[in-house]
């Protein structure tokens, strides 16, 4: 094997071993119930196909509401919305839950529970790519339009077939997403959600048919293997002009946006600071908190370093880049499937229980951290990797002097952003750890006995960690930057 | 004289076919054409970096074809220059030594002569990202040149430069490439290159060669 070949083969391993290691260790596909696979299957299309339209509906109001604000505010203080709006997706999937079960009480369990969740933690994300999408496509048919006297609504329909392809890509992205799920469908599913991947976490966990998990976890990645064929969303680009009219905005959508973005912070820091002092009232509470809380950040920092690490290998045989093949190609195994078959190996010792997790964790997350523009960022030093080919330089050289000191910055960014997700785990977790071992699952169980208020206390905990574990990696993108200019 | 033989590749929508091309081995070689003819592709397959099956070409008694792109011992400045930005202009410079090993003494020389030449020392020290489009050009021909290559390619060098600039930007090109004696392939559409640079003109119009002329 060629030495540019090794990072490739490396990744397409780490994403196999799972199956790999399931069927050394005798745990063979077995037949399953076909009624139960196809009712599993049918749950998972709903609430995935539910959550992508209610992704999209309330994207596209928002997305009119800042076409709105664009009308007012600087490209500046745009900007501060447009990071806010991302935030419910960007955010561990505790954050959400944990606001829904706050608002609504009781909270509506089973598919339509999870489209709620899904719809509207996707909702941003949406509003987005749509924000881009009409500033590429549609700034100067609405200028248009408007001189020619057209009303919003005949504008929008006359333009749904010209956006049509850009919407079936959102609502794609945004089906895979649900689909791919499994901390919300295992917290918010009930018995009437069961979606495909808590039927194959119950396969292990309740009825210990890991045959048929294991033959569940193959149609799913078969599934999957279709899906990574179908469109990919339209680039997070900013265009030099940006422009707003009448036709492309929205009071209503406005209202929607400042609800989603404030109304999710306010309900937050509301019950925060309402919940530390139903937290305190419950007796050693805080202790056991902090007692969890060094181990917590060890683990998500070393998650983030794995991933950095990872990052920047996976520029190695960059401009040729069967690498970033791979990575943009595979959809990481099932979380089920990954927690259990590492923890077949990793036994009961607390230590390996902690490896297994720190692996399975990068494992299942590693592809969408590649995913947020990483491959985009090395494609834009082919032109540089070119020129040093052709003067000779070695790949070692490469590597080293053009291909790291440019993608350290971006790296730990994202490194920042996978110890941010690590640390707020708890489904993953919850396969692993026999016990509360750390932040994120004390709050988990909390939440799971209903205790909403003192969750949110123990939330503030989560908030102070994480930021000290994003400012190391800011601290590491800072000083390389700097060294950069 | 250098001779590329059999230069064919298919594209999508498009076909280089150049079964037989003579590039002078001293002085330039202009590549001429209009967008779209083909130009920087055959920069391309001839530098390596894309693949080209059966093609042969002879320069100094050795068919570079067979080799790798990094034993080519070629060099190129494209029109986005592609500088390194977090590196100084020197830095820059010196990669491109470090990439073909040159002794540290005929480095410094080399580093001298061509900072004199291409009047950079003012500087040297600055980071690529900050310099201006003259001072990005100067750096990336310095760049090409350290190594003392077999044959310098120019893809649309001046395109990014200002009309004030350009003339300054030829002559300067032009005395380093008397001075050192490399070989260069330069591709443009400016008729003005053509004129201050070019012993030998090759048109390129639908991926093949249509008229020669030499000066």
């Amino acid at each position: 094997m060629k030495p540019r070949a090794w990072p490739a083969f490396l990744f397409v391993s780490f994403f196999v071993c799972p199956y790999i290691l399931l069927f050394l260790f005798s745990k063979a596909p077995a037949g399953i119930d076909f009624g139960e696979f196809l009712w599993a299957f049918k749950n998972t299309i709903y609430q995935s196909i539910g959550s992508a339209l209610l992704a999209l509906i309330l994207g596209f109001m928002m997305c009119l509401g800042l076409f709105q604000l664009q009308r007012w505010v600087s490209r500046k203080y745009l900007k501060v919305f447009e990071f806010l709006i991302l935030l419910q997706g960007f955010l561990p999937p505790i954050f959400i839950l944990l606001v829904f079960l706050e608002i609504l009480n009781p909270f509506p369990t089973g598919t339509a529970g999870i489209i709620l969740v899904h719809g509207v933690m996707n909702a941003g994300f949406a509003a987005l790519l749509l924000k881009r999408v009409f500033e590429q496509k549609l700034i100067g048919l609405s200028e248009m339009a408007l001189v020619g006297g057209s009303s919003q609504t005949r504008f929008f329909i006359s333009i749904v077939g010209y956006l049509k392809k850009d919407f079936f890509a959102i609502l794609y992205f945004v089906f895979c997403t649900s689909f791919l799920s499994f901390s919300i469908p295992l917290t918010v599913g009930g018995g009437r959600g069961t979606t495909f991947e808590i039927l194959i976490y119950e396969k292990i966990r309740i009825s210990n048919s890991w045959g048929e998990a294991f033959t569940l976890s193959i149609i799913q990645g078969l599934f999957l293997l279709l899906l990574s064929f179908g469109p990919s969303t339209a680039e997070m680009k900013s265009l030099a002009r940006q422009s707003s009219n009448k036709l492309l905005s929205s009071w209503l959508g406005l209202i929607i946006t400042a609800i989603y973005i404030f109304g999710f912070l306010g309900v937050l820091a509301q019950g925060m600071w309402s919940g530390v002092s139903k937290a305190a009232a419950i007796p050693d509470l805080y202790s056991i908190a902090f007692s969890v809380l060094p181990f917590s950040i060890m683990m998500s920092f070393v998650v983030g370093i794995v991933v950095l690490v990872l990052l920047l290998l996976s520029a190695w045989d960059f401009p040729h880049s069967r690498t970033n093949k791979v990575l943009k190609g595979i959809t990481a195994p099932s979380t089920s499937l990954v927690g259990f078959g590492f923890l077949v190996v990793a036994g009961a010792s607390f230590y390996s229980q902690s490896m297994v997790w720190i692996f399975a964790f990068v494992l299942i997350y590693f592809t969408s951290i590649f995913r947020m523009g990483w491959s985009e960022d090395i494609e834009s030093l082919q032109g540089q990797v070119q020129v040093a080919e052709v003067m000779g330089a070695s790949k070692s050289q490469i590597f080293k002097d053009i291909l790291i000191p440019q993608l350290i910055p971006k790296a730990s960014l994202l490194a920042g952003i996978a110890s941010l997700w690590a640390l707020g785990d708890f489904a993953l977790s919850r396969i692993i750890f026999s016990r509360d071992v750390t932040l994120a699952l004390m709050i988990e169980s909390l939440m799971s006995s209903y205790r909403i208020e003192a969750a949110m206390g123990i939330l503030v905990l989560y908030l102070v960690a994480g930021l000290f574990l994003f400012l190391i990696f800011m601290g590491i993108r800072y000083v390389s930057r700097r060294e950069l200019s | 004289m250098s001779l590329v033989e059999n230069l064919v590749k298919s594209y999508d929508d498009f076909k280089i076919e150049i079964p037989r091309w003579e590039i002078l081995d001293q002085g330039v070689t202009a590549l001429w054409g209009a967008s779209g003819s083909g130009k920087t592709s055959v920069v391309r397959l001839l530098l390596g970096l894309e693949e080209c099956l059966g093609l042969k070409w002879t320069l100094q008694g050795i068919d570079l074809a067979a080799k790798p792109v990094s034993e080519r011992q070629l060099a190129v400045v494209f029109q986005s220059l592609e500088l390194f930005p977090h590196l100084t202009a020197k830095d820059n410079i010196l990669f491109a030594a470090k990439a073909r090993g040159l002794s540290s003494s005929e480095v410094e020389n080399k580093l001298q002569e061509l900072s004199e030449v291409l009047q950079m020392k003012s500087f040297m020290e600055r980071k690529a990202h900050v310099l201006s489009g003259g001072e990005k050009q100067r750096v990336a021909i310095a760049r090409a040149l350290i190594s003392k290559p077999r044959l310098l390619f120019l893809d649309e060098p001046f395109s990014a430069l200002d009309e004030s600039l350009k003339s300054e930007a030829r002559s300067l090109l032009k005395l380093v490439l008397e001075r050192e004696k490399i070989p260069a392939v330069l591709i443009t559409h400016d008729l003005r290159d053509i004129e201050s640079l070019a012993l030998k003109v090759s048109e390129i119009a639908g991926g093949k060669i249509v008229k020669e002329t030499v000066k």
